[in-house]
């Protein structure tokens, strides 16, 4: 995504440069769907912790050691939420990258001339949101201690 | 640059002809079956276990609660390492998805433009750093802050 990648491209012929483009929008679409799904089923998994959670909850004003085994149920949940949500940060750069091809390429075939700062300004928001927050969001230290927050704080 | 995609292992299948691939999910697909089985019956025997600890405490008898909950305990720190097996069979065979789709790049693509993309639970290392963040739940009654 260098200056000299931006150069090989501006050697290309246009008709290269249509079907290359032609070609990137199609895996940009193929990797949109792809995140779209995952999205769905990290959804689906953040409601089946929830409604764990609610049960916990539950369990704590009765019987502490049942909560215990609704909490290890809790920790697969999340472990395959954790997988999920790493699994999308892969899509989501992959997106991006046939993204920002498309753009590349289209600013080369529109005679933009190449400016570093325009590329980084390229780089969307929820790319941003990944790389400042994606450490404290996935990793699993203190699964447990958010569950007993949780708990502490529903109840 | 990231560390599942820094071993050759993962990179290569890359190169790899469909059929091999789809013999390697395959396999992938039975351990991972095989680690959910284990790790589903552990957790039944603990919730087992709960729930006798819980029996025993509405009955007063609390020595025998107690027996119970270390119980509880020691298939909850048992089913650790399986946890870990799991989600590292688990995510390399969603990353074999995602690298069987055509048009995947390799993210290093993206690391000369953007300064230390963090990728989850792929960017620790696949032994020894993801195995050390799955290990610290091993004690919820610690961390829960419970004591029968």
């Amino acid at each position: 995504m260098s200056r000299t990648e931006y150069q090989k491209l501006a050697k290309i012929s246009k008709r290269k440069l249509d079907k290359l483009e032609y070609e990137h929008q199609q895996h940009l679409t193929r990797f949109s769907g792809a995140m779209e799904s995952k999205v769905n089923h990290i959804n689906e998994l953040e409601r089946s912790l929830e409604k764990l959670r609610k049960k916990a909850e539950r369990g704590m004003q009765t019987s502490v050691p049942k909560s215990l085994g609704t909490a290890m149920e809790m920790r697969v949940v999340k472990s395959d939420l954790l997988i999920a949500k790493s699994v999308l940060t892969v899509l989501r750069s992959n997106r991006f990258y046939h993204r920002m091809m498309v753009i590349l390429i289209q600013d080369v075939k529109s005679g933009v001339e190449y400016d570093p700062r325009r590329i980084d300004d390229l780089i969307p928001a929820e790319f941003s949101e990944l790389v400042e927050g994606s450490v404290l969001s996935t990793k699993m230290e203190g699964l447990l201690g958010e569950l007993k927050s949780d708990l502490e704080g529903g109840a | 640059m990231i560390s599942w995609f820094s071993d050759d292992r993962i990179r290569g299948y890359l190169k790899l002809p469909r059929r091999k691939l789809d013999r390697i999910k395959k396999d992938l697909d039975e351990k991972i079956y095989d680690q959910k089985t284990n790790l589903d019956n552990r957790m039944s025997f603990a919730k087992d276990f709960a729930r006798k600890a819980d029996r025993m405490l509405k009955r007063g008898k609390e020595s025998k609660a107690k027996e119970e909950m270390k119980n509880f305990e020691l298939e909850l720190t048992s089913s650790q390492p399986v946890l870990s097996a799991y989600v590292r069979s688990s995510l390399e065979r969603s990353l074999l998805d995602v690298m069987s789709m055509e048009g995947f790049v390799l993210p290093d693509v993206l690391d000369e433009l953007v300064d230390g993309i963090d990728y989850g639970l792929f960017s620790c290392n696949p032994t020894d750093e993801l195995e050390a963040i799955l290990s610290k739940e091993v004690d919820p009654l610690r961390d829960l802050g419970i004591e029968i």
